[in-house]
């Protein structure tokens, strides 16, 4: 079929058979499908984290090999004939028009990530719907809370420091708040060791001043609004609710075969510690530590006995795993599918590769081998001489100069040659 | 009687003395000129006829004769060209550095004319036909194209030049010239059919699958020739096109180049440079000789006195063959590998020459008077 193509051109669009345009496109377009394929097969999230398909790395170097060798094989036989330098007659945007073509291909070569990133997105995305994700999401967040979720920062308090005794001052030393604003050197600051909720005092360390986690599919006002509607439920001891949000938690562990040796009776009971909630036992919130990429906690806060040191109770849940991947999830659906600069950046590999392959095909080798080496000379000379004098943006404005130098070197020859 | 009367009647004496390989390149050029289609149909369908049919003489005969009848008839109501200068170079100058310049050079080129240009190696040749293509630029004097052209590349295409040693053509040849044909405006019905014709008429019907790698260096510069006939040039020029042919060979480009600058309707001019002098001599319409960079022509009127000059081969020695050259008032005699050259006076003939031969026996293997050749400025 190529081939019948290819006659048709020559015959008819002689430029358009020399660039191999339709065929060069035809195999950038299949390099996209296939590369989507190849995405689509990347983004298959495995819930239970035992079969994880990890090909990206692979896929990009085998692409960047794959791109190398459809170049080379193709700039073979688009140099086997030159209608400029054999001065056949040619129109007179011919030669743009020519530069246009090799953009094209070159960008369609370059681009082969995108589609990999899309078809891997659209797949991550595929699993849940939007709704469905954040309710999820939701139930992951807040169950953080009875699991082994961080606390929140407390209060930040000010006494001035003639009224401190030695004893007391010893005893707040811990809690200093060191970074941040301006301070008053007079008075001395610390976070409180209590939170105030709806009037009631709780310790900092009690269940009710768990942090969520954060998810993309969440907003940070819906987040809060999540953790104080717990917080609600805990202040009010609504037990029913606090039993529905564990049941909820453990069958999506259920669901994705995860480990955990809780059951609903027994994680209430061990956490839910009425009405001061700060006698509860830290559940271990991973089967095995680092599972997975990212963990997700620091677990610096995990425990009230001091930092870097964690006393977990037997009691496991693999909240790790679901956490990560419901996080693969949300942010498939809250990442836009082209990251501007991404294609921005392919853009200006696609416009180099372009001018490289075009200059080669409208001067010599050798014109093109100087400019390469006369590029790399003044580059050096600017640089050093940049660092000589120190000023600031200095290399930015020499070349900039000697571009605008160039500029207006061509237009002096073009205007001789007009005349 | 026009200048197509008289060509088609060669054609007719070719094609009545069964010389079948003449005629049908000249009917191929015919076709060319009509610039129909419907001819080219024609004369592809008869060439691959013949493809097949090459031994049935009766036949081959009587289908080239009302080929010919019919082109004929078409091309007697065509306008024929005339000859008219196409390039005026005036005082042309080109200096490289101290040690070589070309010129001054002035030559006049007509269309239908061939142009041969000789001398000694590193004499300007080349450097004058690169001047002619516009690949180098005057250092003074002046090169006049006497036709349409919008730019210096839109010039170029219309000049082709051929250097001596040509680029390698990647890809099939007949891909090339498919190329070629295309680029220059060939529309995809004719392309095949004008690429055939053109293939056919340069002898390489035979090649034209082949790769560049696979011909002898006399078909390649044959296939420049095909990619320039498609170029549909105003002039062409060639350095050296007979150097890596045989003397058949030779004889053969030669006789195309008369005919495809000679046509009726499309005729081109040709420059060519060559050290064949006398098969280039024999060719072409003006010789231009330069020697370190200065043009001599033949005939020249400032060449005032006209000495009488005779290449000859002898196995006699020098001193012998002075001494019975001595009657003829010879002025000088020099030998130069294994040939002598001998000048006399201007009243001495070539009949004087042999006359004196006979009568002293000198023996002989070769007499050349090249009294108006310019095989004479090789002379010190």
């Amino acid at each position: 079929m190529f081939k019948d193509i290819q006659k048709k051109l020559l015959l008819k669009y002689p430029l358009l058979w020399n660039t191999k345009f339709v065929p060069m496109v035809a195999i950038g377009l299949l390099l996209h499908v296939i590369f989507f394929g190849l995405g689509y097969l990347d983004g298959t999230i495995d819930f239970s984290n035992r079969n994880n398909i990890d090909i990206e790395v692979t896929c990009i170097l085998f692409g960047v090999l794959l791109v190398v060798i459809i170049v080379i094989l193709w700039l073979v036989n688009y140099f086997k004939n030159n209608s400029l330098k054999s001065f056949y007659s040619k129109s007179k945007y011919s030669l743009f028009y020519e530069w246009l073509q090799i953009f094209v291909v070159s960008s369609l070569l370059i681009t082969f990530y995108i589609p990999f990133s899309v078809g891997k997105q659209l797949h991550q995305k595929s699993y849940y719907s939007l709704e469905e994700t954040a309710n999820r999401c939701k139930t992951i967040s807040t169950a953080a809370m009875f699991i082994d979720g961080s606390f929140g920062d407390t209060e930040l308090d000010s006494i001035h420091k003639s009224k401190l005794s030695e004893e007391d001052f010893k005893q707040i030393q811990n809690q200093v708040a060191e970074n941040g604003i301006y301070r008053d050197t007079n008075y001395h600051y610390f976070y409180k060791d209590h939170i105030v909720f709806k009037g009631k005092k709780y310790n900092q360390f009690s269940l009710l001043n768990r942090d969520t986690f954060e998810f993309t599919v969440i907003s940070r006002e819906q987040d809060s609004l999540n953790r104080i509607q717990v917080q609600n439920l805990l202040h009010q001891n609504n037990q029913a609710e606090v039993k529905k949000l564990m049941d909820n938690y453990l069958s999506l562990i259920r669901q994705h075969n995860l480990a955990t040796n809780l059951t609903l009776d027994k994680w209430f009971e061990i956490v839910y510690k009425a009405p001061q909630f700060d006698e509860f036992l830290y559940i271990q919130p991973y089967l095995r530590e680092h599972e997975t990429y990212n963990y997700y906690n620091s677990y610096d806060y995990a425990t009230k006995i001091g930092k870097g040191e964690r006393k977990y109770s037997k009691y496991f849940v693999q909240q790790d795993v679901l956490k990560d991947k419901y996080e693969i999830v949300s942010e498939a659906h809250t990442d836009s599918f082209f990251k501007i600069e991404m294609i921005l950046g392919f853009l200006y590999g696609a416009f180099g590769l372009s001018i490289l392959i075009f200059s080669f095909r409208v001067t010599s080798g050798k014109s093109w081998l100087i400019a390469l080496v006369a590029t790399g000379v003044i580059n050096i000379v600017y640089g050093i001489f940049t660092a000589i004098t120190g000023v600031e943006n200095m290399y930015a404005y020499l070349i900039l100069f000697t571009i605008l130098g160039f500029i207006f070197y061509f237009f002096l020859i073009y205007a001789g040659f007009k005349s | 009687m026009t200048e197509f009367e008289k060509q088609f009647r060669e054609v007719q004496e070719l094609l009545e003395f069964n010389d079948f390989n003449q005629t049908i390149k000249r009917v191929i050029d015919f076709t060319l000129d009509t610039e129909n289609i419907d001819f080219y149909i024609k004369t592809n369908a008869f060439l691959n006829w013949l493809d097949h049919n090459e031994k049935e003489d009766e036949d081959k005969k009587t289908r080239l004769k009302t080929l010919l009848d019919e082109l004929h008839v078409h091309l007697r109501e065509k306008e024929c060209h005339e000859h008219q200068t196409i390039i005026s170079v005036k005082n042309l100058q080109k200096v490289y550095n101290a040690s070589f310049g070309l010129g001054p050079i002035n030559l006049a080129i007509k269309t239908g004319e061939i142009i041969g240009l000789v001398g000694e190696n590193g004499n300007g040749k080349t450097t004058l036909l690169r001047s002619l293509c516009g690949e180098l630029h005057p250092t003074s004097g002046t090169i006049n194209y006497q036709f349409q052209y919008d730019d210096l590349y839109d010039l170029r295409t219309k000049l082709v030049y051929i250097p001596q040693r040509t680029d390698t053509w990647r890809g099939s040849m007949y891909e090339n010239l498919e190329f070629t044909a295309s680029c220059y405006g060939y529309s995809p019905e004719e392309n095949n059919l004008v690429v055939d014709l053109v293939i056919t008429r340069l002898g390489l019907r035979k090649f034209r699958k082949h790769y560049w790698n696979n011909l002898s260096s006399g078909y390649k510069m044959r296939f420049e020739l095909a990619r320039m006939l498609l170029r549909k040039p105003k002039i062409l020029l060639i350095d050296e096109p007979l150097a890596n042919l045989d003397i058949l060979a030779q004889q053969t480009i030669l006789d195309d180049f008369r005919n495809i600058a000679n046509s009726a309707f499309r005729p081109i001019a040709i420059v060519l440079s060559s050290q064949q002098l006398y098969e280039v001599e024999k060719t072409s319409n003006q010789v231009v000789f330069l020697k370190r960079g200065t043009q001599k022509n033949l005939n020249a009127e400032n060449d005032v006195t006209k000495n009488c000059i005779i290449e000859f081969e002898s196995s006699l020695n020098l001193s012998d063959l002075k001494q019975t050259l001595t009657a003829l008032e010879v002025i000088s005699l020099e030998q130069n590998g294994g040939t002598f050259i001998a000048t006399f006076p201007e009243k001495i003939e070539m009949n004087d020459f042999l006359k004196v031969v006979i009568n002293q026996s000198i023996p002989m293997t070769y007499i050349r008077n090249i009294s108006n050749s310019t095989r004479r400025f090789f002379v010190n």
